[in-house]
């Protein structure tokens, strides 16, 4: 790495993390507050979005643009596997389309989904600190990729036993039916820059870290 | 099938009447592609001419294709292959439904689904994978749509797909549809699924859809597709209003998005705004089709657009209207055109606002909507609501419904524009409630039963294209002679948009000319919009190659009201398209090169296959006389005016015919009746077809 | 003296690109002003060795009928420059006349009256109404006329290149009929 690029790394950690001790989780995927998200020009007025940290920036999903087309789940699979298998993607939506997340209930018409309220939720991993899928997993094969910090599968360790979806509170690792091999979010950004509506954005470190000095989050 | 890209190389049979569940190889249909193309291959070789549609002998066929589920921009669409009881042959005809079905179908592992027999009591086709049982339906027989889907979520699980029949498909009323999502509906077919006792079709799919390409070439596609080549709905490729990035613009344009426009119901308003092309994170945008469909009181209810899997168009509206629970019918309401003014077309004497100045452009249109897709009611593409103003106007509902039934009918409603009728007519129709009921049976059939006179069927106020009881759907008023040649061509109305968008498409009509130069060979294929010109053989060309695209798609399977690409909103392409996208996308997946003349070559095979099913089962070959036929309004409209005169859309009756010769010669079919002749069956690879018609004398 | 020439052109080029992103036109008295302040002169010479340099082959310059303008084609296309002229002149009657009869010869079809509402335009119905019957009275103006489509809505087109009858047949078709069903 050269010297420029080592500043820019290290800038974009440093930010990374100010960001996830500023979300106070400690797992940058939950629910970011309306002061903060004003502050990266976001307007909304609840809990509609969430915020994720990837390594170029924060992924941001906004359930209010997602239109249920699904093609976050289609190119995910098609970059990451070579195959259409929406069962598998890293982001998952069409899994929420019909009956939001919790699954159909008495009052399904007024729940989440395209049978209720029509707004669905595109969730994807929140590279949890602590996480549940590496810690159960018995090969070891779920750790953090040392360039991006993203809790990545190994798959020559995979053995495809499923206790990473088990013991993740979002079921979101899932095991490749054809493959037998678990795989999860590996960061990629393609979901991204592939959403029509742009329900998926990326914002740039750089703009975050902007942001967040002028508001006196941090120290320029 | 040996393992190659795109098909699953399954066919799931299921048998209602034994109870067997069998597997096929997807193989014997390779030549028809997938969706129509096995349908009607099915539907020849198995279903006997003479046949009905609510015979245990008719087969029906939900059809999905190699494109089906890979990704490529608006390619989960369900292709429904069966006979159709509204048609007075019981003719065959495809029905089709966007949403997520067909995707999932092929994720499950399934090219196609046949269903035969007829089972004794209600059942649901439960398929994970490659489990498949059939269920006990009778919790949920006698319900809703809405709330079967619910409970039959409930027991497989929440991401399943599922198609099903309402209470109108339960009764075998024939305007009944097959709906999967909340507004994604295949029309003339639900009685079939309820004949068979079939209340729905669940489906879990966790397997994938293969590429034979690398990857990279997939995604470069797909990214050509979305920056370059891809417009709005209809492939509209001018924005509705003047925009700075534009060079033309267009009042009828389905891209309607511009600085001002909102998703106003959205919990914080979206702004639709500006999309040149180029920009793929903002194509969803464009085709903002509530205010068009619903007027611009719809603009604050919009929450947003959706629409099909894979589809980055988002043509379907979807909208929060709290007036709705008023009718005691949910808030919460999606679909998009005729969907929502076919069931409104009802509303005879127009709606009146019932809640705010303006609401009156969309009240009747959503509780329609919600009503017809809950009870899975059909509107024939919007004649039901013309067949009722005929027998209401003429005085015939008085002489022929009892007068307790008639007296009970709030006809005070209708008369004042509140919607609020429809509550009442769609629960007569859905249960088969009096004599009223019958406008369920379809045009042809009400207009017999009625006695409807010439002036219902020859006069312009009705729209009935064919005497066999369906209305136009884009004729000659989408192209004079090409439009009108494609109405006649199929058992109900055409459904073919391949011609349409391309007229519609906002372009000036140099432009047009020379694009259609270059693809059916002379400007003279296209006229000016109401000045048109007598036939020409290049406008047939145009007619075939619509339709033919228009059969490929529906066999691929890829969404026709946006395909095919014949043009572009781009002005450094100048506005060319790509027609060879189909066949690019297929090479790709499948990894075996087609061109793609050799792609339409296979859509030529399969409505000639269309062609030689409807002679089978009307038992003539004379299609001229007995099926091509158009209804005298077409011709004797502006009886002040001559055709082919600025400012008249009327056609001429010695023209049509040379329309249709030509038509025939160039599909190879019998110049003088229409049928397809021995030789172009066996150029097309249809052997056996040829063989079967020529036993049963039904060759030219 | 290279660079510092290289970077007048630049500005300038950038003067009329942000004008186009913000959807205005650039006439020669804003180069005058704040913050280019250049004179006629420097303006000419600046102008002749943009228009002849193939990094700023976006830049455009159009004639009104009282002044030139200058837009990048970048962010505006030509039709739509012509458009924000005919406002700009000020010439409300040549404004709607040139208007029907591009688009009575191009597409072709009788201009929807409604259009002098949208964006860029901006007549309410009785400015409207006043143009059209001052059209009425002007001998260069007389191909310029009226129709109704069946909800009362007004169009216009140019019988320089089409019929009435077909013009009345598009105006209810655009109007009404295409928006019905079957």
């Amino acid at each position: 790495m050269s010297q420029d690029e080592r500043k820019g790394f290290l800038e974009r950690e440093t930010t990374r993390r100010e960001f996830l001790k500023l979300a106070g989780k400690g797992m940058a995927g939950a629910a970011v507050s309306v002061s903060f998200l004003s502050m990266l020009g976001f307007t909304h007025e609840s809990e509609a979005v969430a915020a994720f940290a990837l390594s170029q920036g924060v992924l941001i999903a906004d359930r209010n643009r997602c239109t249920g087309c699904q093609r976050c789940e289609l190119n995910c699979t098609s970059l990451n596997d070579g195959k259409v298998q929406p069962f598998i993607s890293r982001v998952k939506v069409s899994r929420n389309y019909n009956y939001g997340v919790d699954g159909p209930k008495l009052s399904y018409w007024k729940e989440d989904g395209q049978y209720g309220n029509l707004l669905m939720t595109p969730e994807t991993c929140k590279q949890c600190k602590d996480p549940a899928c590496a810690n159960a997993c018995p090969m070891g094969a779920i750790i953090a990729d040392p360039k991006t910090g993203a809790r990545i599968v190994v798959k020559e360790d995979c053995v495809g036993c499923g206790s990473c979806t088990k013991a993740c509170p979002w079921h979101l690792p899932t095991v490749d039916p054809e493959t037998k091999k678990s795989s999860k979010c590996v960061l990629c950004g393609m979901c991204a820059s592939n959403c029509p509506t742009s329900a998926l954005n990326i914002i740039p470190w750089e703009d975050v870290k902007v942001a967040m000095i002028r508001r006196g989050y941090m120290l320029g | 099938m040996t393992k190659v890209g795109g098909w699953t190389g399954k066919i799931l049979r299921v048998n209602l009447t034994n109870g067997k569940i069998s597997t096929e190889d997807t193989i014997k249909y390779k030549d028809f592609i997938g969706g129509m193309g096995i349908g009607y291959k099915v539907m020849f070789d198995e279903v006997p001419a003479g046949t009905k549609a609510f015979d245990e002998n008719n087969k029906i066929i939900f059809g999905a294709g190699p494109l089906t589920g890979s990704g490529a921009p608006c390619s989960s669409r369900t292709n429904i292959t069966s006979l159709l009881p509204s048609n007075p042959y019981n003719a065959v005809s495809d029905s089709h439904m966007g949403g997520n079905f067909a995707a999932m179908m092929k994720y499950a592992g399934w090219d196609a689904i046949i269903v035969e027999g007829a089972s004794s009591k209600p059942v649901w086709l439960r398929i994970e994978d490659d489990q498949v049982s059939l269920e006990d339906a009778s919790a949920v027989w006698g319900q809703g749509i809405f709330k079967s889907t619910a409970e039959i979520a409930s027991i497989i699980g929440n991401e399943a797909s599922i198609a099903a029949i309402g209470q109108a498909g339960e009764n075998m009323v024939n305007l009944s549809v097959i709906m999967n999502g909340t507004s994604h509906s295949a029309g003339g077919h639900g009685g079939v699924l309820g004949s068979k006792k079939l209340k729905a079709i669940a489906i879990k799919g966790t397997g994938a859809v293969h590429i034979a390409a690398h990857k990279y070439e997939l995604l470069k596609l797909n990214e050509y597709m979305m920056k370059e080549i891809i417009g709005a709905n209809n492939q509209h490729v001018v924005p509705r209003t003047p925009q700075p990035w534009a060079e033309y613009h267009n009042s009828g344009s389905r891209w309607l998005s511009r600085k001002g426009l909102y998703w106003g119901g959205a919990e914080t308003p979206i702004e639709t705004g500006e999309n040149p092309p180029g920009d793929m994170k903002k194509v969803g945008f464009r085709t903002m089709k509530a205010v068009m469909d619903l007027g611009p009181v719809a603009e604050k209810y919009t929450i947003r657009m959706g629409g099909c899997q894979s589809c980055p168009i988002r043509c379907h509206s979807q909208l929060k209207v709290p007036h709705l629970e008023k009718y005691g019918l949910s808030p919460y309401v999606s679909n998009t055109c005729v969907g929502f003014s076919g069931p409104n077309g009802v509303m005879i004497k127009g709606v009146t606002d019932q809640f705010e100045e303006g609401d009156k452009s969309m009240m009747g249109k959503i509780v329609g909507a919600q009503l017809t897709d809950d009870y899975g009611v059909w509107c024939n593409y919007g004649l039901i609501g013309k067949d009722f103003k005929y027998a209401y106007n003429t005085g015939i509902l008085k002489k022929v419904l009892p007068k307790e039934e008639y007296e009970s009918i709030p006809w005070d409603k209708l008369e004042a524009g509140d919607p609020a009728f429809l509550l009442d007519f769609y629960r007569r129709i859905a249960f088969k409630e009096g004599e009223l009921s019958h406008l369920g049976d379809g045009t042809y059939w009400i207009a017999q039963r009625w006695n409807y006179g010439d002036d219902f069927w020859h006069g312009n106020d009705y729209g009935v294209w064919s005497p066999l009881g369906f209305p136009k759907h884009h004729a000659n008023e989408s192209g004079s002679q090409v439009g009108a040649l494609i109405s006649c061509m199929f058992n109900r109305d055409a459904q073919c948009h391949s011609h349409m968008n391309f007229i519609g498409s906002g372009l000036p009509i140099a432009i047009q000319k020379e694009i259609a130069a270059e693809v059916w060979g002379s400007p003279d294929a296209i006229d000016e919009p109401a000045n048109y010109t007598p036939m020409n053989e290049y406008k047939a060309k145009f007619a075939k190659w619509s339709i033919i695209r228009n059969c490929l798609h529906d066999s691929l399977t890829l969404c026709n009201w946006m395909w095919p690409m014949t043009v572009s909103p781009v002005m450094a392409r100048n506005y060319r398209g790509d027609t060879a996208l189909e066949a690019k996308f297929l090479s790709l997946i499948t990894g075996e090169q087609i061109s793609e003349e050799d792609l339409d070559l296979a859509g030529e095979r399969i409505f000639t296959l269309h062609r030689a099913l409807t002679v089978k089962q009307m038992g003539t070959i004379d299609m001229r006389t007995k099926h091509d036929v158009m209804n005298d309004w077409v011709y004797d409209v502006d009886p002040d005016k001559k055709a082919f005169t600025p400012g008249t859309i009327k056609m001429d009756r010695n023209d049509m015919q040379i329309a249709l010769t030509m038509f025939y010669k160039e599909m190879g079919w019998d110049e003088k009746t229409g049928a397809p002749t021995k030789e172009t069956l066996i150029r097309l690879g249809l052997q056996d077809v040829a063989n079967e018609l020529e036993s049963l004398k039904l060759l030219p | 003296m290279e660079k510092d020439k290289k970077d007048k052109l630049m500005v300038t080029a950038d003067f009329v690109r942000k004008a186009s992103m913000e959807v205005r036109l650039v006439k020669p008295d804003d180069f005058f002003a704040e913050p280019i302040s250049m004179d006629q002169e420097q303006l000419l010479d600046i102008l002749e060795q943009v228009f002849n340099n193939p990094d700023f082959a976006d830049i455009k310059t159009i004639h009104g009928s009282e002044s030139q303008y200058f837009y990048s084609s970048n962010h505006m296309t030509e039709s739509y420059a012509k458009m924000l002229v005919r406002i700009e002149d000020k010439d409300l009657l040549k404004m709607v006349a040139e208007t029907v009869r591009h688009e009575s010869k191009i597409y072709p079809r009788p201009t929807d009256g409604k259009l002098f509402s949208t964006s860029p335009f901006s007549f309410n119905a009785e400015q409207l109404d006043d143009v059209v019957s001052q059209l009425k009275n002007q001998e260069n103006y007389q191909d310029i006329q009226e129709t109704r489509a069946s909800n009362g809505a007004m169009y216009l087109y140019s019988n320089r290149f089409m019929t009435r009858e077909h013009a009345i047949a598009l105006t209810e078709w655009i109007e009404v009929l295409q928006h019905e069903t079957s």
